[in-house]
């Protein structure tokens, strides 16, 4: 069996066939333990090629609809909605699905209305920010970072200020409605590095 | 280096350990026939790697096994390959098992001192098989399902404790959640540990004795490094190549425009559907001799087959070290592991020629059911790559919303009695044409397109078998005006006349056509000639006279023409033919499917009632056709 193998029951040099046996069993034994890791390698690594998820998804829908404009104060409170959009999680097609939580705001700037939006997730470590009325600025429950109204940091571990997102007032149907594009960031640096 | 080597070996003593473990006596020297046990082991290593990362992309439950292995195997980088690895190098481990048992017996390994263990090398047997069983329900695709449902019925044969037993294997009376989730905790979890526990008793106890060689001895003693396990390291390369083998042996007729995914490495069926019959089902391989044995005791109590056979059978295994105490008992033993070896080597032979013969009914049953299933699992993969994908109600959902598997089945069981769907020979999906059990009513196949049209419109056709043929309309109002007006009254044209008529009957087929909404093709002109069309049906033909037509004519004697085959008119269509825009005095035998507000007392639900509608029309999605149908 395996007559090309026979060098190792060559006669004549027993140090040399020992040695060879030695190098060619470290050698093989080494690409046949490889074998089952070199298998899985790319399904475990898969994610690091794979970097349209979820968001990324909401992200190549661009702008959804959140709510009519006349669900926000006029006078510039923020007010927290959701945002739902189309999304992929590995195997599921889930239509209209929760994507994260915005704070809009209505900024009055002569008769054109303008929108401020602002994620609600803190740019430190990714908590949910709630809006306390009575300080009027955005707090994160986690590590009590704290942001002005307009989200711009006041104190706190943040690196950064609130992410704001695209919004955009569309009239369809003969109602105003705001729409906005979510996006997540990188948390804890000071830079706004999209992520998806 | 060495000094390192030195400390290192100071604080771990690594350098006795790898002595003990590599300095062993090989009497006689190294051979090939000592490999076996050493590719168990690599065997074992590499499926329990490839487990754990398919682990990390596989989701047990019964809406997220299919869609999560189908994930792996079809849009995960490389999921096939690992899949593919996975599940072949199970096969050559049972393979591997096997011969490593038939040679422990041959070379009388079992005998005294090493009874036990070779009573544990029975259990690791059992652990191996119990693995593989288990494994192949974890797809939760059609074939793993019904294979693995006949495997637990069988332990409820098991007397006294089967029931309870079955219940605490699937985790229930009926297959569902807990099933996947309790053998995927046996598959990966308890299995692979007694495994582990039993190889290292194996391997403490294998060492104590000594490898058992086999006589003549071919030169002197030799060390298991480097020589045997030089050999040992080839064998299980051997094996890897097996398997790479066996993942790609359908590469040569592989297509290179396709995914490799649905091509290469382990299949995947269709998802498990306990309302969709399988006439395919069979266990791995392996477990194929039992399958074809039970067919032989079908006159016995399930019991036997099932349960007391294989009992008995094992229990003269668990035997074979006391019988073997004396030197006839040996030779008995070996004569009787060879016998069941190649009896079941034959039985496993007979049960593939029994299916893949083509020669008896059950065999045709069998690979048309093998065929069936393949159409199924594609269509099921194609839908889970759609732009529509796997909903949140998973993979069976999905199939159930699909017209083009659910209308075949619809129309089998409501509209075949009377109505044909068989498309002209030699085109088209053979699964999408359908035969009436007895055709006595209009060919539904292409319903409402031009092509269908132009056909009522034929007076050579239109009192045929495709269309009012069987029917009380073959002598009624519409056959005999096509017959009269368009037959005998167009025998009398000629030249222009003639084509002018004809180009104004394809006019009309076009116009109603446009109706249904289901003209796909290029037509030049088609606005003008669906207008002209309309105007004939109006003035020329008069069809008002009868049918009522947008704002012309009058409901009660002929079906409205309006909306023609259109997805509202076939629904009120279906759902009671004898309403007054249908045929209110003329239908002779269709049923109203849907007549009442409430769902419950119709013959067909909404949904099914869609379902057969979009089907009829051919409204389903095509993976690479240009154009898919729009959803409502």
């Amino acid at each position: 069996m395996l007559k090309f193998l026979s060098w190792t029951r060559w006669p004549s040099s027993q140090e040399r066939r020992s040695f060879l046996a030695r190098f060619a069993t470290i050698v093989l034994g080494g690409i046949a333990a490889l074998f089952p890791f070199a298998a899985g390698w790319s399904v475990l690594f898969d994610p690091l090629r794979r970097r349209r998820d979820a968001n990324g998804e909401a992200n190549a829908a661009g702008f959804v609809r959140v709510c009519p404009l006349d669900a926000l104060p006029a006078d510039g409170v923020p007010r927290a909605f959701v945002l739902s959009t189309d999304v992929t999680d590995a195997w599921t097609r889930v239509p209209n699905q929760r994507v994260g939580m915005v704070f809009l705001r209505h900024v009055a700037e002569g008769s054109n209305p303008r929108i401020l939006a602002l994620s609600a997730e803190c740019p430190h470590l990714g908590c949910a920010v709630t809006f306390a009325a009575a300080e009027n600025r955005f707090e994160c429950p986690c590590h009590a970072s704290a942001f002005g109204v307009d989200g711009r940091e006041i104190i706190g571990p943040s690196l950064r200020g609130l992410d704001p997102l695209p919004a955009k007032v569309v009239t369809q149907n003969g109602q105003q409605e705001v729409w906005v594009a979510y996006q997540r960031y990188r948390t804890g640096v000071a830079e706004r590095i999209p992520v998806g | 280096m060495s000094r390192l080597l030195d400390w290192l070996d100071h604080r771990t003593g690594y350098r006795a350990l790898a002595r003990a473990a590599l300095d062993e006596q090989i009497p006689g020297g190294a051979r090939w026939r000592y490999v076996l046990g050493s590719t168990l082991v690599f065997a074992f290593i590499s499926q329990a790697v490839t487990g754990l990362v398919l682990w990390s992309a596989y989701s047990p439950s019964s809406h997220t096994a299919w869609e999560s292995v189908y994930y792996i195997q079809h849009e995960m980088t490389g999921g096939w390959l690992l899949r593919g690895v996975h599940h072949f190098m199970s096969h050559v481990m049972v393979l591997l098992l096997a011969i490593h048992f038939l040679q422990v017996v041959l070379d009388g390994a079992y005998r005294a001192p090493r009874e036990i263990n070779y009573w544990i090398g029975l259990i690791l047997m059992q652990i191996v098989l119990a693995m593989a069983l288990t494994g192949y329900l974890l797809p939760w695709d059609q074939k793993g399902y019904w294979a693995t449902k006949v495997a637990t019925n069988m332990i409820a044969l098991v007397p006294l404790v089967g029931e309870p037993l079955q219940r605490l294997v699937v985790g229930g009376g009926n297959y569902g959640h807990h099933t996947l989730t309790r053998f995927f905790a046996l598959h990966a979890g308890v299995l692979p540990w007694l495994l582990m526990l039993f190889l290292v008793l194996h391997l403490a106890i294998f060492r104590r004795h000594g490898l058992k060689a086999r006589e003549p001895y071919r030169g002197p003693d030799a060390l298991f490094w480097p020589d045997q396990l030089l050999r040992d390291v080839v064998a299980c390369l051997a094996v890897v190549i097996v398997v790479l083998v066996l993942v790609f042996q359908h590469y040569p007729t592989a297509s290179p425009e396709q995914p490799l995914g649905g091509q290469l490495g382990a299949h995947l069926d269709a998802p498990a559907d306990p309302a969709e019959s399988y006439s395919s089902a069979r266990p791995e391989t392996y477990f194929l001799f039992l399958f074809q044995l039970l067919k032989y005791l079908e006159s016995l109590p399930p019991v036997v087959g099932a349960v007391l056979v294989p009992a008995l059978v094992l229990l003269t295994l668990v035997l074979l070290p006391l019988v073997g105490r004396w030197e006839l008992g040996h030779r008995f033993n070996v004569a009787w592991v060879v016998a069941l070896m190649a009896g079941a080597g034959v039985l496993t032979l007979l049960a593939w020629r029994e299916d893949h013969s083509g020669t008896s009914d059950a065999s045709r049953h069998y690979l048309a059911g093998v065929d069936a299933a393949r159409v199924h699992a594609e269509r099921a993969v194609a839908l889970a790559g759609s732009p529509a994908g796997i909903p949140p109600t998973g993979a069976l959902a999905m199939l159930r919303n699909d017209p083009k598997t659910q209308g075949p089945k619809l129309f089998r069981q409501h509209c075949a009695a009377c109505h044909d769907h068989a498309a002209p020979e030699g085109t088209d999906d053979p699964s999408q044409n359908i035969a009436a059990e007895k055709p006595s009513a209009s060919n539904l196949w292409h319903f409402g397109t031009r092509g269908w049209i132009a056909g009522v419109l034929d007076p050579r056709q239109v009192g045929g078998p495709h269309y009012f043929g069987g029917t009380a309309l073959a002598e009624g109002d519409m056959a005999t005006w096509v017959k009269d007006a368009l037959g005998a009254g167009m025998a009398d044209l000629a030249g222009k006349e003639l084509a002018e008529t004809k180009r104004n009957i394809e006019n009309v087929s076009l116009a109603l056509a446009t109706e249904a909404g289901l003209i796909r093709e290029q037509v030049p002109d088609l606005e003008t000639r669906v207008a002209a069309g309309r105007d004939a049906m109006i003035n020329e033909f008069a069809c008002i006279d009868c049918h009522k037509f947008q704002e012309n004519g009058d409901l009660g004697q002929a079906p409205d023409l309006t909306g023609y085959a259109s997805r509202a008119w076939l629904r009120a269509m279906i759902s009671n033919p004898k309403h007054e825009r249908f045929y209110p005095e003329t239908n002779d035998r269709m049923p109203a499917f849907a007549e009442s507000d409430d769902p419950d007392a119709n013959r067909l639900s909404p949904q099914e009632l869609d379902l057969l509608v979009a089907w009829l029309r051919g409204e389903w999605y095509e993976p690479n056709a240009e154009m898919n149908p729009p959803a409502e």
